[in-house]
């Protein structure tokens, strides 16, 4: 797509990466300044040609465009892939200096600012210059006039020309020759070079070369250049004088990749955030980790760091649905998963929000798009890029369990509690001693599961080498990586297979790009991976909750001679077993994504028209083989006479490897064809898409008729802008498609979105705060998107037969008639997708010299027809599953920003600031169900997620206060939680539920990072942050006792509780029972814990050798190290687990920290 | 300008043709030939898939810890387990916002396929072809009767429910559309007795396949269970709770009706006489008896030898074993937790035939050696199904995982005990031995084996019984009362009412009410019978609360103290039925809640 903006004949007037639009905002403040400072000069300043062309000078311009610059159009085509220029060709004679501006203003897009009174005083002018530089054009036009005139940025300002004082005192002239390059090396043409105070000037060749002669070697000469900042150099008598040009960093001339294209920056009118590559390349395995934090628009939460299942979970602006709520996320425009995407691989990231941005995705688009595009070549010499990562992983938090002792105390004095009659203790003193002495463990274990399962480090790392490079006609980029993670697991030396968990990836990636002819361009992108996990015999659940629920006294790991421990039940296993004794999985998953895309220039039919066509073949297949075993179990009763011990076997295992293999797998096609026309007449901007488009899906392993149906789509898109003058943007888009899952008469949707945006910065009243507010921009957009990912069902328009309640059985003697039931599944429902009518309002404002920039959006969001199983179905209807309907509705608001702070202080010092924010609160309007019975219990009009549950009015106090309360369910004594009775009604029930908290998913989510670098070293932090949310504590191993026995582990907080002799009025656990006995572990405030923190997650530390000599011995252009340590702190109230965990009792894999060092060596 | 419109407009028109000539096609994916429930009415194995489907809403008793509290939440079982909702409902932790055991829309799902079936049947191309009208008659007396028996079980559980009728509500029709009260309890007996008696009129009288007794086909509805189903349901309706009681005069339907009828009549006591005997002349079943005439093995015999020729109505698939392995000692692989209580062992009669508090032979002091092993007095000379049914401190027991017969220890010290395992110990000292299959060996240590066998939900000795208690009713003195009971006795092993000077027929009706419940409380224990007996009797006040087993933290002479192990509440009038789900009262507008709720 690249090449069609390439093109695009604006490209004529000005240099591609420098389209008009930036032209105006670039000014560079200081120039008014001088102008103003000066009491002499008095100017009136007008806007050159305001807008007041009728409809025969447009068409005149474009008949002298057609006409006389053809040629030169095609020509400077060619030439402005490489480099800037500001060439000119005009054939003018006897004119008015204005009416030759005007030629200038329409062909390179500068503007002027002059006094008319003084343009008067100015002679006519005859010009033939054919392709010359603006400076030179110029020069012939000043040549004998009065004036003279300066170049400030973009704006050519006419001023007086001075009285020669200097013509008496004659000092030696001198001949200054050099060259003028940009930054990269490449020569720059039409650079106006200026004796600072004097008269002479010039400008530069087409290979960057000038010469200038100067009255004497003192003074200095001014390099200027449109969108580059200007420099003065002393002269000093010297004769050659070089000078390297930097373009001004504005980021204006920014492009930013958009729903099937690109736009620049600054006319950009949708709600698009962006994330650098270079912030995605973390020491992490998983890309989606890195999203939420690192970019304004994004909710998200990481609920486990289980190498190869780590995914986190994303929501663009937020969740505003029952159904799904993920986003659509395009890979070089098809739709993939991005999980698994190298870092190093992506050139560039989008986060589409508003529906002026998602409109064209239609029924895909309502839950955002995320637009991942992968690296193409550069055509040059080749660049070769080689990065080696090792990083040490530790677990960032995992909870702590009370040692045998406390747990035996504490079962003891909770066992007294619940059974005051009982005159025995539930743990002798005798067995108490002998565990806190630890001499028998067989006996008397006292076992710290997590460090029986768990080691102190694990490490991954990373391995990528890219080349890149090209001719004109071929480019090329190539890439392959290796990643490595170990996961924390202890393995059993003596077996003789591997259960560690372990997960490598191989990725690849090449992109060509192939000029076949003048107009046609080929991309051909190939890329995929593979990925090897090795996990043990039992899941990650299974194993953490089993060192959640196996008590520390009852049993040790393995028995001191070799004998497996087990006890006598089969809901408490022994954790250790299930780590170690249960074998492996193996699992293997590939991914092969191809795309090929042909773009034809179509510029000889209508100027500014091309064509592209893309299909894609993506794959994906996923293949799980458990070996899997079970071993026996032995329980120790005692020890004989001799001291050997007694053992019960407990449990018969399978003693060998089974197999067991399951397979996964998709294909996916994607077709797009699309014509494209852009075209600028004047001031007037125009672009214009039209695209069609449709994908086929199919689950190659699906578990039943419906899924295996392939998943389609198809539609069509368009999109018409129009910018006038760079200032005011307006911009219509429309996406019409059709998903196979509604019923034929239902199946297209019209998604239509406007989006209108007034750059104030342009206007003339904003000149007077121009120096400090550089660029101003105000968007609204507002359309309507769709989501026909609604979950639930496919295919809800016809009914289905379903398996019903189950089977039932026939036949007596020795006969058997089992028959499976059937009974009608779904019954058949009109439906259609989920509406999604955004509003969205933007400010974008850069300000004090472009060092500050700062976007912000606010949203709205409604969000109808919400496809939702009706909940207002009496039972005694006895329909099985309720029936769906699109009565769900969901509002949602919020705001997005982004500020960025960048500061270079002196010539080594650069100091920059990022941060972004995003807040939403969805609310739901009609969830579909009937109502509840106390307003408080009502999930209409609360937030989306909201959490509900007993309000505690801290713990009882005294018998009486128990007696005096309302009625709780179950023993109730000082120091068990006292419930608010909402109702009234004297009794505390599933009524007094009201909403506690906020819910697990934040409300807020934000990050922010300061970066500081000198010469070559730089210091970078990432802080990221999630707030407005909370975690709701519950579960065996929080809840002590829970059943009674030894069944549940303890917290290590199990001692901050309440006893009479406790004082503090809320200890983390109430009155401890054996067993259930009373409403204490009931989803209360008690339990929701505030869930916000802020975590370091990156800090890099980097020093990039760029210029050292020995670097271009050694065949290197750059190298550098760093360290990069990631999830390194955390700050929250929250201490029990890794707080992003979430929910329940921290039974997950948690999040791990990561120590990383790399080194990066280019060779060029 | 003019060229250029023209242009984009082509290129617009083609992208529009493209896509209109394709699109229709590409997006119709769903095969016609797919299944659907039309045409499973038109086929015959689908349509008795169908039929299967509802037939697998029948009560599946096996389960007595999350699905059916019948056992755990009446005076005769403790269930040990306080993570099981048995323990919740036990602690009184159940309301209308918390409703656990809730089947109200389980049975309403039975009801609906039952009715859509009713419905849609007739006409079966299939069917008709093969077997002729015959077959789809026999089909919808079996769906007919499953509904029936739907209704009949929510009515024990909730009381008056609503009928839905002979059409299915539509399932796009508008909630209020919806709508339906509760009728009258007696309108429900009414309604249910004549739709079994429509079932019974076409059912055959045993499993049959185009009129031919047929082994592959038992398991399905027959006459006689139909009759069953409707004795048990007269037996209760005619019951105190629902007789005339005044308690409920104010459980008035949304129209302002009493739903359970304030005016006691004598006449349902003969109907539901009437019904029982009409079961009992079929002269399809007779009581099990094992052919070496031991009462304890034939009593045993009742539940598992398969298919005899006491069971009226067995549900085949169950889940047994697990009941089995949940039953079973520790020693044995078990977990340990089916616990009978002390009120339960208590009301096993002597062997002489008398309850212990009138029997001579009834110990509580000192032990007697049995093969070896010191048994307690107290489980000394007792009836033979006490033995049958109860497993005591150093009863004998083999199954499981035990090779070899030993006796089992609840003392505190012992392999069964409260100590040596987290959960699983009886809290009362006493486990379930009645319908435990000894061959399933599914627990810990246990190679898996299960005893699989069908469950009995209704069998003739408790017709019987039933017969007996209407009747004394009724018709106070009738011959049928003891004559009865006494063939429940003789096969128990018990000496019968009458048989000696010593043990006389009960001389009063009221004596012999008392003699009928004492007899039901043994023979139908652990049957999931006694919880709606205290109920319908309004008893349950008062044997419920506090209840009681060995001494589990002891061992020796110490453990045999009654003691308080849990507590059942019992709370007036709510716990006489389950609450009706705040769920449904929220969607339900005409529906009115459970007294008590």
């Amino acid at each position: 797509m690249i090449s069609l903006y390439r093109k695009r004949p604006g490209a004529g007037r000005s240099a591609p990466g420098q389209i008009p639009f930036g032209i105006r905002v670039n000014n560079r403040l200081f120039s008014y300044n001088q102008l103003f400072t000066n009491p002499n000069q008095m100017y009136k300043f007008f806007i050159a040609f305001p807008c007041n062309w009728d409809r025969r000078v447009l068409f005149k311009i474009l008949l002298i465009m057609k006409l006389t610059f053809v040629l030169l159009l095609v020509a400077l085509l060619h030439v402005s892939a490489a480099t800037y220029s500001q060439n000119i060709s005009l054939k003018v004679k006897d004119v008015s200096l204005l009416d030759v501006f005007k030629q200038l203003h329409r062909q390179s897009g500068v503007e002027f600012v002059y006094d008319n009174k003084m343009l008067k005083e100015a002679k006519h002018v005859s010009i033939n210059a054919v392709n010359e530089p603006l400076a030179v054009v110029l020069e012939q036009c000043f040549e004998k006039q009065p004036l003279t005139y300066e170049i400030i940025q973009n704006m050519i300002v006419i001023k007086s020309r001075p009285a020669d004082n200097n013509a008496d005192n004659k000092a030696p002239a001198i001949t200054v020759t050099g060259k003028v390059t940009d930054e990269k090396g490449v020569p720059l043409a039409g650079v106006t070079i200026k004796l600072k105070d004097g008269s002479a000037s010039t400008s530069t060749r087409k290979d960057g070369s000038y010469s200038i002669t100067l009255p004497d070697g003192g003074g200095t000469l001014i390099f200027t250049f449109i969108g580059f900042a200007s420099q003065e150099v002393p002269v000093n008598n010297k004769h050659e004088i070089n000078v390297v040009l930097k373009e001004t960093a504005t980021g204006l001339n920014d492009v930013v990749v958009v729903a099937y294209g690109q736009q620049k920056k600054v006319s950009l009118i949708g709600a698009i955030s962006t994330i650098k590559a270079e912030d995605l390349k973390q020491p992490v395995a998983n890309l989606s980790d890195l999203i939420a934090g690192r970019v304004a628009g994004v909710i998200g939460v990481q609920r486990s760091g289980q190498p190869g299942y780590d995914n986190a979970e994303i929501y663009i602006r937020g969740i505003a649905t029952f159904t799904s709520s993920s986003p659509l996320v395009l890979v070089d425009g098809v739709e993939r998963d991005f999980a698994n995407v190298d870092p190093e691989d992506i050139a560039s990231f989008s986060i589409l929000k508003d529906a002026s941005a998602t409109a064209v995705y239609g029924v895909r688009g309502a839950n955002g798009v995320i637009i991942i595009q992968t690296k193409k070549g550069k055509p040059g010499k080749a660049t070769i890029n080689a990065q080696y990562d090792q990083g040490v992983t530790q677990f960032t938090r995992i909870p702590e369990f009370a040692d045998g002792v406390t747990y035996m105390q504490m079962a003891n004095e909770a066992y007294k509690n619940s059974n005051p009659t009982d005159p025995l203790p539930k743990y002798s003193d005798e067995r108490i001693q002998k565990t806190a002495a630890g001499t028998d463990p067989d006996l008397y274990p006292n076992v710290d599961w997590f460090k029986v399962l768990f080691k102190k480090f694990g490490q991954n790392r990373r391995a990528r080498v890219n080349a890149s490079g090209g001719s004109e006609n071929a480019q090329y980029y190539l890439s392959v990586g290796y990643y490595n993670e170990n996961g924390l697991y202890k393995t059993d030396q003596l077996a003789n297979y591997n259960s560690a968990i372990k997960f490598d990836r191989y990725n690849f990636t090449s992109n060509l790009t192939l000029n076949v002819t003048k107009t046609t361009k080929v991309d051909f992108g190939a890329s995929g991976w593979i990925s090897n996990g090795n996990y043990p015999g039992n899941s990650v659940d299974a194993i953490w909750g089993s060192a959640f629920v196996m008590p520390p006294i009852v049993i040790p790991p393995v028995y001191s001679n070799g004998l497996h421990s087990q006890i006598r039940t089969g809901d408490v296993l022994n954790p250790y077993n299930l780590l170690t004794q249960s074998g492996y999985v193996n699992e293997f998953r590939s991914q092969l994504w191809s795309n090929i895309r042909v773009t034809q220039d179509l510029g000889k039919i209508l100027r500014g028209l091309s064509a592209t066509a893309m299909y894609s073949f993506d794959n994906y297949n996923s293949h799980t083989i458990s070996r899997t075993k079970t071993v026996d179990g032995y329980q120790a009763t005692g020890r004989d006479a001799n001291g050997n011990l007694l053992l019960d076997k407990t449990s018969i295992g399978t003693s060998f490897l089974g197999y067991n293999r399951s397979n996964g797998g998709t294909r996916q096609f994607y077709t797009e064809a699309a014509v494209n026309y852009s075209n600028t007449f004047g001031k007037h901007a125009v672009t214009g898409l039209i695209l069609y488009n449709q994908s086929d899906r199919e689950d190659a392993f699906a578990n039943d008729f419906i899924s295996s149906i392939p998943y389609r789509y198809m539609g069509i898109a368009g999109r018409g802008t129009y910018a006038y003058n760079n200032k005011y943007l307006a911009e219509a888009n429309f996406g019409y498609n059709g998903s196979e899952t509604f019923a034929p008469d239902h199946r297209f949707g019209f998604f239509p979105s406007f989006g209108l945006g007034w750059v104030i910065s342009e206007e003339s009243f904003f000149k007077p705060i121009a120096n400090t507010v550089q660029f101003l921009k105000l968007r609204y957009s507002y359309g309507v998107v769709g989501n026909s990912n609604i979950g639930g069902r496919r295919f809800a328009y016809i009914s289905t037969v379903g398996g019903g309640n189950g089977n039932y059985s026939y036949g007596q003697n020795g006969t058997n008639q089992s028959l499976n039931g059937l009974d009608i599944g779904d019954y058949a429902v009109s439906v259609t997708w989920e509406k999604a009518k955004k509003q969205n309002l933007g400010i974008e404002l850069k300000m004090l010299d472009n060092a500050i920039s700062l976007t912000a959006d606010v949203f709205q969001e409604n969000r109808t027809g919400i496809f939702r199983q009706r909940g207002d179905v009496p039972s005694y209807a006895g329909i099985r599953t309720l029936p769906y309907a699109n009565l769900g509705e969901v509002h949602n608001r919020g705001v997005d920003a982004t500020l960025d702070i960048n500061k270079r202080i002196g010539n080594n010092w650069v100091a920059a600031f990022r941060g972004n924010f995003t807040w939403n609160r969805a609310k739901v309007i009609n969830d579909a169900n009937a109502p509840w019975p106390y307003p408080w219990q009502q999930r209409i009009g609360r937030k989306l997620g909201q959490r509900f549950g007993y309000t505690d009015l801290g713990l009882f106090q005294s018998d009486a206060d128990v007696a005096n309360s309302p009625y709780q369910t179950g023993t109730n004594k000082p120091g068990d939680i006292k419930y608010k009775d909402l109702n009234g009604d004297g009794k505390i029930d599933n009524f007094d539920q009201g909403p506690i908290g906020y819910g697990s998913i934040p409300e807020i989510v934000y990050g922010f990072g300061p970066t500081i670098s000198y010469k070559g070293f730089s210091i970078a932090g990432w802080f990221k942050g999630i707030s407005n949310v909370d975690v709701s504590l519950n579960g065996d191993g929080l809840q002590p006792f829970s059943q009674g026995g030894e069944r549940g582990n303890l917290l290590a907080q199990i001692t901050n509780r309440w006893t009479p002799d406790n004082t503090n009025p809320r200890p983390f656990y109430p009155r401890l029972t054996y067993g259930n006995d009373n409403m204490n572990y009931a989803n209360s405030t008690w339990w929701v814990k505030n869930g916000a923190f802020m975590r370091l997650q990156t800090l890099q530390l980097s020093y990039d050798f760029a210029g050292a000599k020995w670097l271009r011995s050694a065949g290197m252009s750059n190298l550098s190290v760093y360290f990069i340590g990631y999830n390194l702190w955390t700050v929250s109230g929250f201490k029990l687990w890794d707080v992003e965990l979430g929910d329940g009792r921290g039974a997950q894999y948690p999040l791990l920290k990561t120590y990383n060092m790399g080194i990066k060596c280019t060779f060029k | 300008m003019k060229n250029t419109i023209i242009k984009c407009g082509a290129v617009l028109l083609m992208v529009t043709l493209i896509f209109s000539s394709s699109c229709k096609k590409y997006l119709d994916q769903v095969p016609n030939d797919r299944i659907t429930i039309e045409q499973v009415f038109q086929k015959k194995g689908p349509s008795e898939q169908y039929l299967a489907n509802i037939y697998s809403y029948v009560d599946d008793l096996s389960e007595q810890w999350t699905q059916n509290p019948w056992l755990g939440n009446a005076d005769e079982v403790d269930i040990t387990w306080s993570k099981y909702s048995i323990y919740d409902l036990n602690i009184g932790n159940i309301g209308p916002s918390n409703a656990i055991f809730d089947r109200w829309g389980y049975y309403y799902n039975g009801i609906r396929a039952a009715t859509y079936f009713l419905n849609h049947i007739d006409g079966n191309a299939e069917i008709l072809a093969l077997n002729g009208q015959q077959l789809i008659d026999q089909y919808k007396a079996e769906a007919r009767f499953l509904r029936a028996y739907f209704y009949f079980l929510l009515m024990r559980q909730y009381g008056p429910v609503v009928l839905v009728g002979e059409k299915e509500i539509p399932a796009d029709a508008t909630a209020d559309a919806m709508q339906l009260p509760r009728s009258p309890y007696d309108d429900c007996v009414n309604y249910v007795s004549s739709e079994l008696d429509k079932a019974a009129a076409v059912l055959p009288r045993v499993a049959s396949n185009n009129g031919q007794a047929s082994d592959v086909q038992a398991g399905r509805a027959t006459i006689g269970m139909a009759l069953a189903v409707k004795a048990r349901m007269l037996l209760y309706a005619a019951s105190p709770l629902y007789n005339g009681n005044t308690d409920y005069a104010s459980f008035k339907g949304s129209d302002g009706k009493p739903l359970i009828n304030q005016i006691y009549d004598l006449q349902k006591w003969k109907k539901a006489a009437d019904a029982a005997k009409a079961v009992i002349d079929l002269g399809l079943y007779q009581l099990y008896k094992d052919g070496s005439g031991d009462p304890v093995k034939s009593y045993q015999g009742i539940f598992l030898q398969q298919w005899n020729s006491e069971q009226i109505f067995n549900r085949k698939s169950n889940s047994l074993p697990t009941w089995d392995t949940h039953c079973m000692p520790r020693q044995a692989g078990g977990w340990d937790g089916i616990g009978v209580t002390q009120e339960q062992v208590d009301a096993y009669f002597m062997k002489d035939g008398k309850p212990i508090t009138e029997s001579s032979l009834y110990s509580e002091s000192g032990y007697t050696n049995v093969n070896g092993v010191q048994v307690y007095n107290m489980y000394i000379n007792r009836e033979p199904r006490f033995y049958a049914s109860v497993t005591y401190n150093n009863a004998v027991f083999q199954g499981g995982n035990m090779q070899s017969a030993a006796p089992i220890s609840f003392f505190v010290s012992g392999p069964n005990s409260k100590n040596g395992h987290p959960t699983d110990f009886t809290k009362t000292g006493y486990l379930v031995r009645k319908n435990v299959g000894t061959q399933t060996n599914a627990g810990s240590g246990g190679n898996g084996a299960q005893q699989a066998r069908p469950l009995a939900l209704f069998r003739l000795g408790e017709v019987y019984l039933n017969y007996a208690e209407a009747l004394n009713e009724y018709s106070p003195g009738d011959a049928d009362i003891v004559k009865y009971l006494n063939l429940i006795r003789e096969r128990a092993g018990v000496p019968q009412y009458g048989a000696s000077a010593n043990l006389p027929i009960p001389p009063s009706q009221a004596d012999m009410r008392t003699r009928i419940r004492q007899e039901r409380r043994v023979e139908l224990a652990f049957e999931s019978i006694r919880w709606f007996d205290i109920r319908r009797w309004k008893i349950a006040a008062q044997v419920m609360g506090d209840v009681h087993g060995m001494n589990m933290n002891k061992d020796g002479d110490d453990f045999y103290k009654r003691t308080v192990v849990s507590n059942h509440l019992f709370r007036s009038p709510a716990s006489y039925w389950f609450p009706i789900s705040q769920y449904e009262m929220d969607r339900s507008k005409l529906i009115v809640q459970n007294p008590g709720w």
